[in-house]
């Protein structure tokens, strides 16, 4: 029997549930069939998340014409889910304000874009951090040692979120139980960690920001991680038991 | 009140004890009125290379008290090393001065030379 | 409802432009390849638990610890049991230390000020970028001011502070200014004066001690404040002296509410019993005390009934505390205490409680006030070069301008305060006088400073006076500030460099005196979880990109450069840290591998030596040689000589409090109030005000009020007590912050830099943090 992306789902908070989900379970492995895949929202997700990823990093000049010479591509996602087209102010605005956000205020952090601090006592690493890492290298990644951040940053997140769809659409060879552990991993890093996320954080950058771009960027994210479900079903192709509708 | 810069008045008596010594001994009436940071670079530059233990024995400011600096001084020309310092002007003499009086074992600031 | 989610969706459907956006640039990835083949599952590491010895910096103590790591996670610290001072003893700021790195406000990579100062616009540099800023500037500020003291240089203690100074010795500045004349330095200087040295007390094996002023429940000194507990029920008498019922005086034999500033005469009161009873130590004053026949004529006149009218203690309760004092010696301790930044005439107070100790015999002996004993470790007999353009300190070359920081009685000859009035006597080169260098730095006087790095120091909140703080920040050309978190000082400042924490660094070894001698180094515990550096690699980083500007070794010897690159550069800050230790230790044999397992090293097993100082042909640090009743050095500055009482100088006016301020156990001064475990014990504070006086004003338990004095106002919630004397109120320090982000302090209770009036002593250059009159009113 397939099993429903409900189910599926809820497997990804079950307290028994290991660590090595393609490995363990039997039936799961069969669970799912790569065909289904919808390749051309896989590649497009992957490339939004991509984006997103750029955006909630530390705007360098290379970041910043990264976002600057894409923003047109993305002008119908931020439309329908950020509500607006993001206006980018100067970079010279841009990293101040990025910094005031989301590195050092005074004496604080408005909104740290850390997935532990939306858990438990709100600090960094907390009691899921180790089982992130440990997700990541499962999936084959781990952070590049130039990289001073920690893997559970909104923007090393959603990268991984977008390697991941790209394992997906890539690795035609790779055994189903390989590409459920992807699953698993898409939707483990999505739901665990990022859509806890999204609500605070869009409120705490609402509160304190100085220019809109961080606000409909932001909205644009806590808006798409709310669709999760139906977007997740179309594209792996699951049988839904609630948004059987929304498939078409 | 004064923080006071003390002047110490030495009374000369210039031993003559070899006609070489006798130009330095003429003005050798140390006071603590110099270079206290020169001093301290000197001494480490020029002493200290043997009075580190491994020539001559550990000095520092703090291993004497501030009168036994002041007879150290008036009456240098008895030292072994007192070649050394007929090479220093009585200028650099004084800094030097300065330097281990102002830290000596009874000062206000008693000083190990780091 | 389907419809909308259709439409939001089209981004998936094939047409949509998303797709196009995958020509990403190159080299934008954060994640990378692991090593291995994806899926491979008997690569993952296993689960660890690790247990790494440390030691604490919370605070000051450096109470040993150990810490559990749990798959790289710092998860718990635990007090080391073995470790002989902090007794197998670790507080809450302690624990709540593995919050420390774990913090997502902490600083996490260079900041380069890009707004005005203060206006929070900041952007990340690379630390390369940071050390060619700082060099650079450091290079500007030369040229321009042709005297290198023109950058100042602000550190508190920690291991890491003598890398700061190859910072400072590497560029020539001699104005430093540490945390010793906010804390202790009039202590230091008083104790000195006496006994040649500021020793520990031996509160382990004393029968009888007497704390003036010392709230050791709250503000903890290990191994002491354990120590007091432990010992007490074994039949120690505690007395306790405070305007003030301190948690302290609640573990007392006996609580006496003095009144404030007038301990100098309940302690001479005591000298003049034992002496005029004949209760002192003949042969120990005979054989290591000078001056003992002019301190008994001093004290003649002050007698039990003459201090009653003074202290408002009863003339029978200081005769019997006195007697009972002399019963118990040696094994008596007046307690020397830490924090002693009180008064005017702070340095004649702690001179007079050394005199009681010392005619009593209590000196260096089980159970009394013992000199300090130190584990020896080799130095790095580093030689900097000499730099001709650099002036002595700013305020020791300034003269005249104390006159504007002290009582205006001490600038009275007449009335004979035996304070200096035009600089302070005894200054200490290192620490330097944190009101004195600022009120110069204020009036140009007598060069300009500026130039301004800050070491772990928070001076908008720890020195007095905010208001002239931050005028001093603002006279700055450049600010640089080394810290671990955003601190109120580091938002003023142009560059901001994040200091590791103490639980992710590599800290040299350090020798810490005292009746059980240690040493103590620091190995990481956990990795760091940024781009942070400590001390030893900045200082590093700095001093290379220095080497690179010619003009800043223009006025030196060229042989020292050389010299300087080879022994300083090459041989110590290029190496690792770790090889710097080992030289600190190469004359204790296993010392090493000890501190890494243990966290700490003893000689001797840590057993305490007694009586060094008593052996014939020991000298005192002083100029007779002697334990000096009488100071000879005093009486050559102009001073008094002898602990002649001092009458306050500056005296409420009618419906004034004196401003008491003091620490609670679980914080830190101004840095742990936004650590949130300990914000759960403490939210805010609240001022003391006593209950007859809180009914007159109209003021209930819990009710804000305003708190002014001449130098600023804050508002605070009352708490209405009869634990307080009348004539003063209380708060404690770190609160009512500046900054909106110390989210947790910020505008929670009152400030007391807002508040304390910067009112110099002006023979050791301390503070003076309660000299300060307020009223109080409903808010």
């Amino acid at each position: 029997m397939e099993m429903s992306f409900e189910s599926l789902k809820e497997t990804i908070f079950a307290q028994s549930r290991t660590l090595r989900p393609g490995m363990q379970d039997k039936h799961e492995t069969s669970a799912w069939d790569k065909n289904r895949l919808d390749v051309e929202s896989a590649l497009a997700l992957k490339n939004i998340f991509f984006y997103l990823s750029l955006i909630f990093r530390y705007p360098t000049e290379q970041i910043y014409s990264e976002i600057a010479g894409h923003l047109e591509a993305f002008t119908d996602f931020f439309t329908d889910y950020g509500g607006a087209v993001p206006e980018l102010p100067p970079i010279d605005d841009l990293q101040p304000e990025y910094i005031s956000l989301f590195v050092n205020n005074q004496g604080f952090v408005p909104a740290a874009p850390y997935a532990s601090c939306y858990q438990g006592d709100g600090l960094l690493m907390s009691d899921n951090f180790y089982r992130l890492r440990q997700i990541i290298m499962e999936s084959g990644f781990m952070l590049d040692a130039s990289v001073h951040e920690l893997e559970d940053h909104l923007a090393v997140l959603l990268e991984f979120c977008s390697s991941l769809l790209n394992t997906l659409v890539e690795k035609n060879n790779s055994s189903d139980k390989n590409l459920m552990a992807c699953i698993y991993a898409l939707l483990e890093i999505s739901y665990r960690y990022i859509e806890p996320l999204v609500d605070d954080f869009t409120d705490k950058i609402n509160s304190y920001a100085s220019y809109d771009f961080y606000k409909v960027t932001g909205k644009a994210l806590k808006s798409l991680f709310h669709d999760a479900d139906p977007i997740y079903v179309q594209l792996l192709g699951f049988r839904s038991n609630s948004t059987n509708e929304l498939q078409g | 009140m004064n923080k006071g810069k003390k002047i110490l008045t030495i009374t000369i008596i210039a031993f003559i004890i070899g006609s070489f010594f006798s130009v330095v001994m003429a003005a050798d009436n140390f006071t603590n009125d110099g270079n206290d940071r020169k001093g301290k670079y000197l001494f480490r530059k020029n002493c200290r290379t043997c009075h580190d233990g491994s020539s001559a024995a550990t000095m520092s400011p703090n291993t004497k008290t501030q009168a036994q600096w002041e007879r150290t001084f008036k009456k240098y020309e008895r030292l072994e090393c007192v070649e050394e310092w007929n090479k220093r002007s009585q200028g650099e003499l004084k800094d030097v001065y300065t330097y281990l009086y102002n830290h000596g074992y009874d000062s206000p600031q008693p000083a190990t030379c780091k | 409802m389907k419809k909308k989610l259709m439409s939001r969706r089209k981004f998936l459907g094939l047409s949509s432009s998303a797709i196009a956006g995958a020509l990403f640039g190159p080299n934008l990835n954060m994640l990378t390849a692991a090593p291995t083949d994806p899926f491979d599952y008997s690569i993952l590491p296993k689960g660890t638990r690790e247990y790494i010895a440390s030691n604490c910096a919370m605070c000051v103590n450096k109470c040993g610890i150990i810490g559990e790591v749990v798959n790289g996670k710092l998860h718990k610290i635990n007090p080391n049991p073995r470790h002989v001072k902090s007794r197998g003893m670790l507080c809450a700021k302690g624990n709540a230390g593995v919050s420390l790195p774990y913090s997502p406000d902490r600083l996490k990579t260079p900041l380069l000020r890009t707004g005005k100062r203060g206006e929070g616009k900041w952007k990340e540099i690379s630390w390369d970028e940071a050390f060619k800023y700082v060099a650079k500037n450091l290079a500007d500020l030369k040229q321009k001011y042709e005297n290198r003291s023109s950058v100042a240089f602000a550190s508190t203690e920690g291991f890491q502070e003598e890398f700061y100074y190859y910072l400072v010795n590497s560029f020539g500045s001699l104005n430093t200014v540490r945390h010793t004349t906010l804390c202790l330095s009039t202590n230091i200087q008083g104790w000195s004066s006496v006994f040649g040295s500021f020793p520990d007390a031996d509160l382990a094996n004393a029968e009888y001690v007497l704390m003036l002023g010392s709230d050791r429940a709250q503000a903890l000194i290990t191994p002491d404040s354990v120590d007091f507990q432990r010992y007490k029920p074994k039949g120690q008498k505690l007395i306790v002296l405070d305007p003030r019922f301190t948690e302290t005086g609640a573990k007392a034999d006996r609580w006496y509410p003095i009144k404030p500033r007038t301990d100098q005469g309940f302690v001479l009161a005591m000298i003049n019993v034992i002496i005029s009873e004949n209760l002192y130590d003949h042969k120990f004053v005979e054989t290591y005390t000078h001056g003992f026949e002019e301190l008994k004529e001093l004290v003649a006149e002050y007698t039990p009934e003459w201090a009653e009218k003074k202290c408002e203690i009863a003339a029978d309760e200081i005769r019997k505390t006195a007697r009972e004092f002399a019963d118990h010696a040696p094994r008596s301790v007046i307690y020397p205490g830490r924090r002693s930044s009180f008064y005017s005439h702070e340095v004649y107070v702690r001179q007079t409680f050394a005199i009681l100790a010392a005619i009593c015999g209590c000196w260096d002996t089980k159970g009394a006030v013992v000199p300090k004993s130190s584990i020896k470790l080799a130095s790095h007999d580093v030689m900097f070069p000499f730099f001709n353009l650099t002036r002595d300190r700013v305020d020791r070359e300034a003269v005249n301008l104390v006159k504007d920081v002290v009582p205006s009685a001490v600038q009275c000859p007449m009335i004979g305060t035996g304070l200096p009035d035009d600089s302070c006597a005894f200054l200490s080169e290192k620490d330097g006088s944190w009101i004195t260098f600022r009120e110069a730095v204020l009036q140009d006087d007598p060069y300009p400073v500026r130039g301004f790095f800050c070491f772990k120091q928070n001076p908008v909140q720890s020195v007095p006076n905010v208001k002239k703080t931050m005028k001093m920040l603002e006279k700055m050309e450049f600010i640089c500030v080394i810290e671990q978190q955003m601190s109120d000082t580091a938002w003023y400042a142009d560059i901001v460099l994040p200091h590791s924490t103490y639980l992710e660094s590599w800290d040299p070894a350090h020798s810490i005196g005292g009746i059980w001698p240690i040493v103590e180094m620091r190995q990481p515990v956990i990795k760091p979880l940024f781009d942070t550096k400590t001390m030893f690699e900045i200082s590093g980083g700095i001093i290379h990109e220095m080497l690179k500007i010619p003009s800043l070794w223009d006025d030196i010897d060229p042989v020292d450069l050389v010299d300087f690159k080879k022994n300083v550069v090459e041989d110590i800050l290029d190496k690792p840290i770790q090889d710097y230790i080992k030289h600190q230790l190469v004359n204790h044999p296993g010392a090493y591998k000890q501190l890494l397992k243990e966290g700490f090293y003893t000689v001797d097993g840590g057993r305490p030596t007694y009586g060094k100082t008593l052996k014939p042909g020991f000298r005192f640090k002083s100029k007779t040689g002697k334990i000096e009743l009488f100071n000879e050095r005093y009486k050559e500055f102009g001073l008094f000589p002898l602990p002649k009482y001092c009458e306050p100088e500056i005296l409420p006016d009618p419906g004034q409090y004196r401003f008491l301020v003091g620490r609670t156990a679980w914080n830190t001064h101004t840095s742990t109030q936004n650590n949130p475990y300990l914000w759960e014990i403490q939210k805010e504070n609240a001022v003391w005000l006593n209950t007859g006086e809180a009914k007159k004003k109209g003021i209930v338990d819990g009710e804000y009020v305003r708190i002014k004095s001449k130098i600023g106002e804050q508002r605070i919630k009352a708490y209405v007590t009869e634990k307080i004397r009348p004539d003063c109120v209380f708060y404690v320090n770190g609160w009512g912050r500046k900054s909106p982000g110390m989210s947790r302090a910020y505008k929670s209770g009152a400030s007391e830099a807002e508040i304390i009036d910067d009112v110099l002593d002006t023979i050791s250059g301390g503070v003076c943090m309660h000299e300060t009159f307020v009223t109080i009113k409903k808010a």
